[in-house]
């Protein structure tokens, strides 16, 4: 098991039964997920859940898009998560044993959050709740564009 | 194993309804089960991953490696064991745990395809042995 960095400022996207993060430098803004969004109109949207396990994915807040740039193009990522910026968090590679029998690029591994007075220089404590670390860069380009839903 | 009139100890769990038993020098930790994190587009046998003082651990579901009825550990018997095989740490939840169990070694035949290395009878009913190696080989190629 390797750990990657405790410093990084990351995006949590808390669901009902589980929580994602994303580094929150991918995400270029948090977007309304209606008319009034910024995605230009030959952007497209991806629907997170539908890349989730079946029972994550459902948050129950407001629907947004977290936008994001990737393959020289503009997506979003419709969720309806309840999202906060965090930093007292410990990122850890998949392990060995489950990134062997394969697994897509994007799920980058897991992170383990602490509390927010917490210091990422410290060890992980031991009651840190584990949340799947993902990046969307990847997640935006790893399906042609036919495969997105487009915005109208 | 056969005629050799020595004991041998084993770790023996229940999996939908049947026994199975590892050398103890494989178990790391038994302990109450703890829901795992699913983690995306990995094969269905892995269960998720769970935080463990420090460690991530992915924790398998035997009944797809060990091709048994599809089912879940939720009963108040049900028990995380924690493996070590040759350095690299699993888990996998039991729906009851045994424990310790010595066992004559002309007991157990030597019969049964890998990962089952043998079998032998225990009061409670028979009990296929693992062989932890092969079992941790069966998690990493099985497709699901």
């Amino acid at each position: 098991m390797t750990r990657l960095s405790g410093s990084l400022r990351v995006l949590i996207l808390r669901y009902a039964n589980a929580a994602l993060v994303t580094l929150a430098n991918d995400v270029l803004a948090i977007d309304e997920d209606d008319e009034r969004g910024r995605l230009p109109q030959n952007g497209m949207v991806f629907d997170l859940a539908s890349y989730l396990p079946a029972d994550i994915g459902e948050g129950g807040s407001q629907r947004v898009r977290l936008l994001v740039h990737t393959a020289g193009k503009l997506v979003g990522f419709r969720t309806d998560a309840a999202l906060q910026v965090h930093d007292a968090c410990w990122l850890y590679r998949l392990p060995r044993f489950i990134r062997d029998t394969g697994c897509a690029d994007w799920v980058r591994g897991i992170a383990l959050l602490g509390d927010a007075e917490a210091s990422p220089t410290a060890p992980a404590p031991d009651d840190a709740v584990p949340a799947i670390w993902i990046d969307l860069r990847r997640l935006g380009s790893a399906f042609e564009p036919n495969s997105m839903e487009e915005v109208a | 194993m056969e005629g050799s009139g020595e004991a041998s100890r084993f770790f023996v769990l229940e999996l939908a309804g049947r026994r199975y038993a590892l050398s103890p020098a494989h178990v790391e930790e038994v302990t109450p089960p703890v829901k795992p994190l699913p983690i995306p587009t990995v094969p269905r046998h892995f269960a998720g991953v769970i935080h463990l003082r420090g460690r991530i651990l992915p924790v398998v579901d035997g009944r797809v490696v060990l091709g048994l009825e599809a089912g879940d550990a939720r009963s108040e018997d049900a028990r995380l064991v924690v493996l070590c095989v040759s350095g690299q740490r699993w888990a996998v939840v039991a729906d009851r745990v045994l424990g310790l169990r010595d066992v004559e070694a002309h007991a157990v035949s030597a019969v049964g395809e890998p990962p089952v290395a043998g079998r032998f009878e225990l009061p409670e009913g028979a009990v296929s042995l693992l062989d932890a190696a092969a079992l941790t080989q069966s998690v990493r190629e099985v497709r699901s």
